[in-house]
């Protein structure tokens, strides 16, 4: 090979194809699709199907290659055609010929479309080089947001394959072509919306009359089939109850009605099995068309779940009223509830008040101002609100770390109020307050006059409407009945608003005198006003703590910084009183045999009741032990007086037991009898801290945490 | 002298004084002080001027003539004004300890002699008549004239100790200055006759809506329950006059 040569065989493999080459057939494989858009459209139009018949002609022409000729095609589409059970896909030589998606909508995508699947597949691995379309882009999609189109487009782009319609071969590589089929797409997806507009049109017509449009039919009702298109589709009439389905509706929501609570019915009619059953074969088509497809199935049914149930129970349809986007007809069909139970299940499951343990608690005082310095970082000290408790935990995992402090909250709250109120002087806004007072007196009577008015405007309204009324055509005489009807329910509404309240003097002094005595009224207002005005002053309080003190800053967002020293009495859950493995073992080793004195010498810190319930959290039992029975003795009135006055004095029980020869729980249990009680001083007393304002920091350091 | 030209001049001063000694603006609150001096009046005000170097016809010029700008030159030029800030904080910083040990040091020694004892060692800095008082004290204390407020700590510290010599020597000390001793006993006369218990520390927030709004909400809410109307939304408004 020459330099001459070597250099036109370069130039001839550099240079870019021509339109024409990129047009060229054949090229690789044809295929030919075929789709019509419904079944009407298989079974009776002949003009449709023939012009598949003439692609293969038209392919075979182009060059491809293959033993089919147009009598074979034509017949085996006629077999489609009258609904034979024949393979759709024929592929012979250079040529596929794929009916798989006659009958179906060219809005569907892929996955409903075995012929359009079967080219993307084909066309992706490098087969096909062309495919051939009766009509444009619109045989392959018509998709209305133009996606499946221009997606197609660029799948064919990428293998330079080409379409070959009557009108001629495209190639979407070249740009005039991807124009031109592009056109093509945008042009389908409008004639389907166009078709949709006039087909909602239909359909909003027909869902006026109240009867099916394709909605999802409630429970409790099914459709009855009016008619038979030529196509094959049915046509559907007004909802009619059905009877089985009817009777568990109204099960359900007399559950709903007993329980009270949505959850707790499902509990119920689940515990009793009660389900939807299945539809019978003559009402099989319900199966698709009723919500019920929606609901998980068993073998006995259609199982109630919890929004299976808040479905029904808010579901309008349940009482006779036809709802279909803002259409509204009342007794459009037979209401499978009463409207009483209806409300009545209704209001349960519309309810949207809070749930939970916190619904109606309210937060703590210096809820979210706490945070603990003994880490490296410091760490919010969070609120057990249940229990009126506060604890540092570690927010980020692994959580089962041991909260570093846990205390009740009479023991932070009160500290830290009371040297807050000591230091607060709101007395000098006094006058801002008033005029707040003033402002909002002013609003309020501004509303007032703003509902005067909207109640004149309504009543003249309905003045006006009433005039119209006596004009002879029934439908604008309904027309008018129920917009009188609108506003009067408007204005009843708007008389049922609380009236503005009635103005009281209130002057300058006394709000001085709130503002004095903020401190000692403290307590009587809400804890969730007291935290706004806690949260609006103080930035943050930092906790440093031990077994015994705690150390309180509070920073106030001023600057100030207020030291307070807390200390901590002894708690019950203080850490040594945790068990410890060691003493599980030596538990695990006493527990089944040994007598009572010798656990007890070998637990000398711990009751015989907490032992026994460590035992039993450790599953341990104790061997049956011979109990020698002794004959209860009988109480003395000598010991009975000697126990009145043993126990009202300060001995403990233990010794009282001793004295009168008896066991402490028999003691009590005497002493329960006969109305004595232990003295004041003895009794439980809930363990009060004490602190003091060790010193008072001062700072005009700007805050860290705000 | 005009009547009460002691106690407005004190009152028209004050304020610019706290500024200029950079005291915390929540330290000293001016309704405190309105309120004791108000209490003590001009009449219990010149019975302690001795040892502020006033004459007894105290001439001072009408507190509203004169400018802010003025008084705060006038402040400025005052020698001991870097010295105020100070005494003042520390003072307010040792207050609680060193009454909280009171009782506690009774037997051994009259708490009224520790408050006699603070207010010298807070005055005697300030005025050019207590330099020698001053000396004499930092010889007990074992600090330095020129650093009062660590005078002040030094003495607390030996309340919360319990260091009763230390403390009958500061008294000694202040004994032998008679008539620092007498002032003492004039202000503690005066203080007790007040029956006041001023706030030294009262934190007054820069007011904002939201603070407005919170207090107005608990005015109308505490009205409520303390009318006996206890259905909140039906009660009666309240109506500023």
């Amino acid at each position: 090979m020459n330099l001459q040569e070597i250099i036109q065989r370069i130039q001839a493999t550099r240079s870019l194809p021509s339109d024409e080459d990129l047009r060229r057939l054949p090229y690789l494989k044809a295929f030919v699709y075929g789709r019509v858009s419904s079944q009407a459209q298989v079974r009776e139009s002949r003009e449709s199907i023939r012009d598949i018949a003439k692609l293969v002609m038209t392919a075979k022409k182009d060059g491809y290659k293959s033993s089919l000729n147009p009598d074979d095609v034509e017949k085996w589409l006629a077999s489609i055609q009258s609904g034979a059970d024949v393979n759709r896909v024929i592929e012979d030589g250079d040529i596929i010929i794929d009916c798989s998606d006659l009958g179906l909508s060219g809005s569907l995508g892929e996955d409903k479309r075995p012929g359009l699947a079967h080219l993307e597949r084909r066309v992706e691995s490098g087969e096909v080089g062309a495919v051939y379309l009766t009509e444009g882009m619109s045989r392959l999609s018509r998709d209305r947001d133009r996606v499946l189109g221009y997606r197609l487009l660029k799948l064919l782009k990428q293998h330079t394959c080409r379409i070959r319609t009557v009108e001629g071969v495209y190639n979407p590589a070249i740009p005039r072509d991807w124009h031109h089929l592009a056109e093509d797409v945008d042009n389908s997806a409008e004639e389907m919306k166009t078709s949709g507009i006039r087909m909602g049109a239909r359909r909003w017509d027909k869902a006026a009359e109240g009867k099916h449009v394709g909605s999802p039919v409630c429970p409790g009702y099914i459709v009855p089939i009016e008619d038979q298109r030529r196509d094959g589709s049915y046509v559907f009439g007004k909802w009619q109850l059905y009877q089985p389905h009817q009777q568990v509706v109204i099960e359900a929501l007399q559950e709903v009605v007993k329980q009270r609570s949505l959850y707790r019915a499902v509990q119920a009619l689940q515990a009793r099995m009660v389900v939807f059953p299945f539809f019978p074969k003559d009402l099989k088509h319900m199966e698709t068309r009723s919500a019920l497809r929606f609901y998980g199935k068993d073998s006995t049914g259609y199982i109630i779940t919890y929004n299976a149930l808040k479905g029904l129970a808010t579901n309008l349809r349940l009482v006779g009223i036809w709802q279909w986007r803002d259409i509204l007809i009342v007794n459009n069909h037979d209401p499978a509830v009463t409207v009483d139970l209806f409300e009545q299940a209704y209001e349960i499951a519309a309810s949207t008040k809070p749930k939970g343990r916190a619904a109606y608690a309210e937060p703590m005082e210096w809820a979210g101002l706490l945070y603990c310095y003994d880490h490296d970082e410091p760490r919010r000290v969070s609120t057990l609100n249940r229990e009126h408790r506060w604890a540092c935990r570690s927010t980020t995992p692994p959580s089962s770390e041991a909260p570093c402090l846990q205390i009740a909250d009479h023991f932070l709250t009160p500290p830290l109020t009371r040297a807050f109120l000591d230091c607060l002087d709101l007395t000098p806004h006094a006058e801002a307050v008033l005029e707040k007072l003033k402002s909002e007196v002013s609003q309020n009577s501004l509303e007032e006059s703003q509902q005067r008015r909207r109640e004149t405007e309504l009543k003249t309204h309905i003045v006006n409407l009433e005039r119209y009324l006596g004009c002879g055509d029934p439908e604008r005489e309904e027309t008018y009945w129920r917009l009188i009807r609108e506003e009067r329910a408007k204005l009843d509404l708007l008389r049922q608003r609380p009236a503005a309240p009635k103005a009281t003097p209130l002057d300058l002094d006394r709000v001085a005198q709130f503002l004095e005595n903020l401190d000692s009224e403290w307590e009587r207002y809400p804890s969730r006003l007291r935290n706004r005005l806690i949260k609006l002053l103080i930035d943050r309080i930092e906790l440093r703590h031990d077994v015994s003190h705690i150390e309180a800053v509070i920073c106030w967002k001023i600057g100030l910084k207020q030291a307070v020293n807390i200390r901590r009495p002894a708690t019950n859950f203080a850490k040594e009183k945790v068990w410890r493995v060691e003493e599980e073992n030596l538990l695990r080793m006493l527990w089944p045999s040994s007598s009572r004195e010798a656990i007890m010498a070998a637990f000398p810190n711990r009751t015989w009741e907490a032992i026994g319930q460590r035992a039993g959290r450790l599953k341990i039992s104790r061997q049956w032990v011979r109990v020698t029975t002794q004959k209860s003795r009988r109480w003395t009135n000598e010991e009975k007086e000697k126990l009145r006055e043993l126990y009202s004095s300060k001995a403990s029980v233990d010794d009282i037991a001793r004295e009168l020869g008896r066991s402490r729980g028999t003691v009590i249990s005497m002493a329960h009898v006969m109305g004595l009680s232990r003295p004041k001083e003895l009794r439980y007393r809930r363990r009060e801290p004490a602190w003091e304002p060790i010193t008072i920091k001062l700072f005009q350091e700007s805050s860290s945490l705000s | 002298m005009a009547k009460q030209t002691i106690t407005r001049l004190l009152k028209t001063v004050f304020p610019h004084l706290k500024t200029e000694s950079g005291i915390p603006p929540w330290l000293f609150p001016e309704r405190s002080l309105n309120q004791t001096i108000d209490a003590i009046g001009d009449s219990g005000l010149l019975r302690v001027r001795p040892p502020l170097g006033m004459a007894d016809d105290v001439s001072a010029p009408d507190p509203a003539s004169v400018s802010p700008q003025e008084w705060r030159n006038a402040i400025k030029q005052w020698r001991p004004l870097s010295q105020f800030g100070p005494i003042m904080t520390t003072f307010i910083e040792v207050a609680e300890a060193v009454m909280a040990q009171f009782e506690r040091v009774r037997p051994a020694i009259d708490p009224m002699v520790i408050c006699r004892s603070i207010a010298v060692l807070l005055l005697a800095p300030l005025v050019d008549r207590g330099k020698l008082v001053s000396q004499e004290l930092a010889g007990v204390l074992g600090g330095q004239a020129n650093y009062p407020a660590q005078l002040i700590v030094s003495y607390a510290e030996a309340v919360v100790r319990g260091d009763i010599p230390t403390l009958e020597k500061v008294d000694q000390c202040i004994v032998r200055f008679s008539d620092w001793q007498e002032w003492a006993s004039v202000l503690q006369e005066e203080v007790l006759r007040c029956r006041l218990k001023p706030r030294l520390i009262a934190v007054t927030p820069p007011l904002s809506s939201d603070l407005t709004s919170v207090l107005a909400t608990m005015i109308k809410e505490g009205y409520d329950e303390s009318s006996g109307d206890h259905s909140a939304h039906s009660g009666d408004q309240i109506l500023a006059q």
